[in-house]
């Protein structure tokens, strides 16, 4: 994965066949995480 | 430069967690922080989640996994020509079976139990056979009774027609089912006395038949028949047999679980150490190799053992049915008795009916005619009887021309391949199955079974004395190298024993392939993940 203009620079052929698939997985256990933390707005306390 | 990104990716998810949960909550303001901070880091994984999905999706399909150019079609093809050759040359049946009449009987005899969706289809192809062997029935040919001569004289009107419009058919049968309820069961025997007065030109028929496939396949005799079949079948299966891309389809199906295949894993661990012995290097191809084409042979013989178990209790059925008959070795007479008896009567029927004349069939003023036709279909219904002790005697005398003392379950399987009628009652009977649907079930996999080229174990296995088939098979591979006892062929443990073999015969085709355990492994986990999106 490269990103010219970003602060990183990935190659995923440097990751073997398992590592992509945990990549995957983390990752989107990760966005899982992300939907369940999002708070509900209300009014102030 | 991080270069590793499952490093990177573990240390961020980490780092944005804590981030997130130490954000003040308190505030709607503290709260728009926390959500526009997750709405940033989300942004950010869909992009990485987008981008390492389409890496995998193309890793994913430059995997390569060879497959097979064989023939396999043409061998395919060769095999049911073959087969085909083989049933019309069948020694042990006669025209009847090999035209299918036995079939079409059967259906037409359990029609009321079965329900089956047109009669007409089956009374179609009774006509249809005739036909083939150039012999065009008419009206007249339906003489059993006034009430099947009505009914067909209707049904051959149609079919001539070919207008496929059978509305009045089902009326007259309305009609006459409430003055005749077996009327369906008398235009099977008027079939059956039609097939045997024609035996001879079904016979000759056969005949013709047999000599265009012996020319056109060049076969000299049922036995070369046989001969070339075995070496179809062995071509068939050295072609068919599981491929690299057999075993990643069924990985993808979930047929079994590809993790249990790695080396490191407890079901591998345990497959390979229950069959292989201590002495064995698996990483030795040679010995490896040896132990596989054992494993392969151990395969056929243990999915044979298994089909066995399923039909042992028709089996068991035939012998508690023929142990009496087996030992006494008497001629069975009773077959040309009935035939006799059924000529007799069959005779007094016909002139009969020519008492009863042309009259309407409904005409209620005659009541001598109307009693003449009642007296008809007692006589009918007398007959139909004579047909099931028929039936019932004619199977007899097959199974009296092959039995003996030492036949075998293969010999068996072969009997009541050639007779369809009677292995389907005796499947009826025996599994007491009273739905058509679970019947050709049964029967397709008993013909499958019956039909299987890689039976050996069978061949050898008595009907009428007892036989300790696990020891016979766990016997022959402890010669062979493998560890296998008894237990291990007991009928819970066959799927399991299956499982553990399947595991090793594939695993060592994997290993000694171009492709990697891994690279399956990869194509179905990326596979449910690509999916699952």
């Amino acid at each position: 994965m490269k990103k010219s203009e970003g602060k990183y620079e990935f190659d995923l052929s440097q990751l073997s066949l398992k590592e992509l698939i945990d990549v995957y997985n983390e990752i989107n256990s990760f966005l899982k995480y992300l939907d369940e933390n999002k708070l509900e707005i209300g009014s102030d306390e | 430069m991080n270069n590793n990104f499952l490093d990177f990716i573990k240390k961020d998810i980490e780092a944005k967690k804590t981030l997130i949960s130490t954000l003040p909550t308190k505030t709607m303001t503290n709260k728009k922080k926390v959500n526009s901070t997750i709405d940033a880091t989300k942004g950010k994984y869909l992009d990485y989640a987008d981008n390492v999905r389409n890496y995998i999706n193309a890793k994913k399909n430059a995997i390569k996994i060879p497959t097979s150019d064989g023939n396999l079609e043409q061998l395919r093809e060769r095999v049911k020509h073959l087969e085909y050759v083989k049933s019309l040359l069948n020694p042990i049946n006669s025209y009847f079976e090999k035209l299918g009449f036995d079939t079409l009987l059967y259906e037409i005899n359990n029609y009321y139990i079965f329900n089956f969706h047109s009669l007409n289809d089956i009374i179609n192809g009774f006509l249809d056979k005739f036909e083939q062997a150039g012999i065009l029935l008419n009206s007249d040919n339906f003489d059993y009774t006034c009430y099947v001569n009505e009914y067909m004289s209707s049904f051959l009107e149609v079919r001539r027609s070919k207008s496929g419009s059978y509305a009045r058919v089902s009326e007259i049968f309305e009609e006459i089912y409430w003055t005749n309820p077996e009327l369906i069961e008398h235009i099977e025997i008027n079939f059956r006395k039609l097939i045997r007065t024609n035996a001879k030109k079904f016979q000759a028929y056969i005949e013709s038949m047999q000599r265009d496939v012996m020319t056109t396949y060049s076969i000299a005799s049922y036995e070369d028949c046989l001969m070339k079949l075995r070496d179809a079948y062995i071509e068939l299966n050295l072609a068919s047999s599981e491929s690299l891309l057999d075993i990643c389809n069924l990985a993808l199906d979930g047929a079994f679980d590809i993790e249990q295949y790695f080396k490191d894993h407890k079901i591998r661990i345990a497959a390979y150490s229950s069959l292989i012995p201590d002495k064995i290097d698996y990483n030795n191809e040679k010995e490896m190799g040896k132990i596989c084409a054992s494993l392969e042979k151990l395969k056929c013989n243990v999915e044979e053992y298994s089909d066995y178990i399923d039909f042992y209790a028709l089996f068991k059925d035939f012998k508690d049915q023929y142990t009496s008959v087996v030992n006494s070795k008497e001629e069975n007479r009773s077959l040309a008795a009935i035939v006799a008896e059924i000529n007799k009567k069959e005779e007094e029927l016909a002139k009969f009916n020519r008492r009863i004349g042309k009259s309407s069939i409904f005409d209620k003023r005659e009541m001598s005619v109307k009693r003449l036709k009642a007296e008809s279909v007692c006589k009918a219904k007398e007959l139909y009887e004579l047909y099931k002790k028929y039936d019932l005697e004619y199977f007899k005398d097959k199974v009296i021309a092959n039995l003996s003392s030492t036949m075998s379950v293969s010999e068996l399987l072969e009997l009541y391949y050639s007779f369809d009628y009677f292995k389907k009652l005796a499947m009826q009977k025996v599994y007491n199955i009273t739905d058509y649907n679970i019947i050709s079930e049964y029967n397709d996999r008993f013909d499958a079974f019956a039909t299987n080229p890689r039976n050996i174990v069978m061949t050898g296995v008595p009907i009428f004395e007892s036989s300790d088939i696990p020891k016979i098979i766990a016997n022959k591979y402890r010669l062979n190298n493998i560890n296998l006892d008894e237990d291990d062929l007991s009928s819970e443990n066959l799927k399991p024993l299956l499982n553990k073999i399947l595991l090793i015969l594939r695993t060592n085709k994997i290993e000694n392939s171009s492709i990697s355990l891994e690279q399956i492994w990869f194509i179905v986990k990326a596979n449910k993940l690509l999916d699952g999106k």
